[in-house]
């Protein structure tokens, strides 16, 4: 039985994640110039991570966006080449997921058509 | 899957809304400059030079129930001119008799106008306005590609 929930449920929670932490990063760079704003960061694989080697389900780990207070209290913590940094990273992984539940569906495509 | 951060073309206006947010500063930097030679005396005050305060922009909808507090429930939505404020330094005083402006002292005020100030916040805000282009521009590179890789 084909489940395409199942199949590619990380696929698609790793994508949500990226989604929302490259909003997280062009918020942050909106921000730059704003007195005493801490920067977004959401998190996922640590806790992915943290689940796993607590032998807990990896199924549901949800990802937590929250704010990073490093940094002087009261000032702003934004760098910007490390956000710029950061979307890049964001997005190379977000084209390997997507490619990831592209070939998927490709595979399957071509069980069914037969190319 | 109940994210704070969804929608697609979100991402879009809150990189909007920091170049809007630099466009904003940069007017009132020209405006400071245009004005930087209005001379003024006790009575008349010379140009006041104007400084932009931003703040953080928050989704409404979620703002009212987490109560303002920082995690998960806090949404991004860029940022906004929350006021121009006026700069409260002292105006610097020239001694200039046959000035229009000129008091029965020939005392003549200036703006508190820094030139080489302005042209320095003029550099910072084209670097702040190129980055928020260069992400808006990966941004979009990013959902390209996955159109690109889903397309059947």
């Amino acid at each position: 039985m084909i489940d395409f929930d199942r199949d590619i449920s990380f696929q698609r929670r790793m994508l949500d994640v990226l989604d929302a932490r490259s909003k997280a990063g062009l918020h942050n760079l909106a921000n730059q110039d704003v007195a005493g704003f801490k920067r977004y960061v959401v998190r996922f694989e640590d806790l992915l991570k943290q689940a796993e080697a607590g032998g807990s389900g990896a199924d549901d780990v949800e990802p937590v966006t929250e704010r990073d207070q490093s940094g002087r209290p009261g000032a702003n913590n934004v760098v910007v080449m490390e956000e710029l940094a950061m979307l890049g990273k964001t997005s190379l992984l977000h084209d390997m997921m997507t490619r990831r539940v592209g070939s998927y569906f490709a595979t399957l495509n071509k069980a069914v058509v037969g190319r | 899957m109940n994210d704070p951060m969804k929608g697609v073309f979100r991402g879009f206006d809150i990189a909007g809304a920091g170049l809007r947010a630099q466009l904003q500063r940069s007017e009132i930097v020209a405006s400071n400059l245009g004005n930087m030679h209005r001379t003024g005396n006790a009575k008349n005050e010379p140009y006041r030079r104007k400084v932009v305060v931003f703040e953080e922009l928050l989704d409404q909808a979620s703002k009212g129930a987490a109560g303002g507090g920082s995690g998960r429930d806090m949404v991004a939505g860029g940022v906004a001119v929350a006021k121009v404020a006026e700069d409260q330094s002292p105006f610097p005083v020239y001694y200039q008799p046959g000035h229009p402006d000129a008091d029965e002292n020939g005392q003549v005020m200036g703006s508190n106008v820094e030139l080489f100030r302005e042209l320095i916040d003029m550099q910072a805000i084209e670097r702040n306005f190129d980055a928020n282009l260069t992400a808006m521009r990966t941004y979009r590179s990013m959902l390209q590609n996955s159109i690109t890789n889903l397309r059947g």
